[in-house]
């Protein structure tokens, strides 16, 4: 296990598996990556950052993005130096694993569950969970499945955490077209910013987007 | 609650009912942004989340 200063975990349950990098591994300011395994046998990948004795953040990504979108906090020298930065990748994207049954993505529940997972498997005490767009809907529902007691706020950017309803989601269900899929990719990051982003940026929001996997996107 | 003045997939003015309904919720809005407040404009975003994260350490643990 690495070091965990806050020595408790959070939740009674037992992670079914430790981290496997400790703080040793990785040069300092850098981001190590933990892998934890859900119930169902989903590898979970966890980047972390920062301050081991900081204050916890959980950051929860968008809809078919990564722990990418948060390199801009995760590098972040102030933030780094006060809190422990942790990104993980959920279900289905990015690192982690993508299972190919609808019920693994199917309702809230395995996504905040992950969450907890992950919480428990770092001992995050307390984290103050950041989520963005479909990341403040498992948020939210994190809160809604398993209390306040575990985290210490919520910050929702750019989401609503489904206290309002959902727009109306348009656009046709991706097919094998994987040229359509890259032109899908990119419309997807152009629609992100309102200037555009820098290109490192909608590189690696555009890598998240294509390692998703077809049926993960139809089943979330 | 952090929104981008610019972001279509999140309507303002419901997101300022919401958060005006909720004692302790706050909202910060990014007239310039969009859907990224975070990469955007992560200088400000990442200032403002550690004044939050730190005011939360203030906080007695329950």
């Amino acid at each position: 296990m690495p070091e965990t200063d806050m020595g408790i975990a959070v939740h009674g349950a037992q992670a079914p598996s430790a981290p496997t990098a400790t703080a040793a591994d990785v040069q300092p300011g850098g981001i190590e990556f933990h892998q934890v395994i859900a119930p169902d046998g989903v590898p979970l990948n966890v980047a972390v950052a920062g301050n081991p004795k900081g204050r916890a953040l959980l950051m929860l990504h968008g809809a078919y993005q990564s722990y990418m979108s948060f390199i801009p906090q995760l590098r972040d020298a102030t933030l780094a130096a006060r809190c422990r930065l942790v990104a993980m990748d959920m279900r289905g994207h990015g690192g982690s694993g993508k299972p190919w049954k609808t019920e693994a993505y199917l309702g809230s529940k395995p996504w905040v569950d992950d969450a907890q997972l992950v919480i428990t498997a770092l001992a995050l005490n307390k984290p103050l969970l950041v989520g963005w767009s479909f990341g403040g809907y498992v948020a939210m529902d994190y809160v809604r499945e398993y209390g306040p007691k575990y985290v210490s706020g919520v910050v929702l950017v750019g989401s609503h955490g489904r206290l309002l309803p959902r727009l109306a989601s348009n656009g046709p269900l991706p097919t094998g077209d994987l040229e359509a899929l890259q032109a899908g990719a990119r419309q997807f990051m152009a629609a992100m910013s309102a200037a555009p982003l820098p290109q490192a940026a909608v590189d690696r929001g555009y890598a998240a987007y294509l390692m998703m996997p077809n049926y993960a996107r139809i089943a979330m | 609650m952090v929104l981008g003045g610019q972001d279509p997939s999140v309507p303002e003015i419901q997101v300022r009912n919401l958060v005006s309904k909720i004692a302790s919720a706050r909202l910060e809005v990014y007239a310039e942004s969009g859907h990224s407040t975070f990469v955007e404009e992560a200088a400000r975003f990442n200032a403002e989340l550690d004044r939050f994260a730190s005011s939360l350490s203030q906080v007695p643990a329950r």
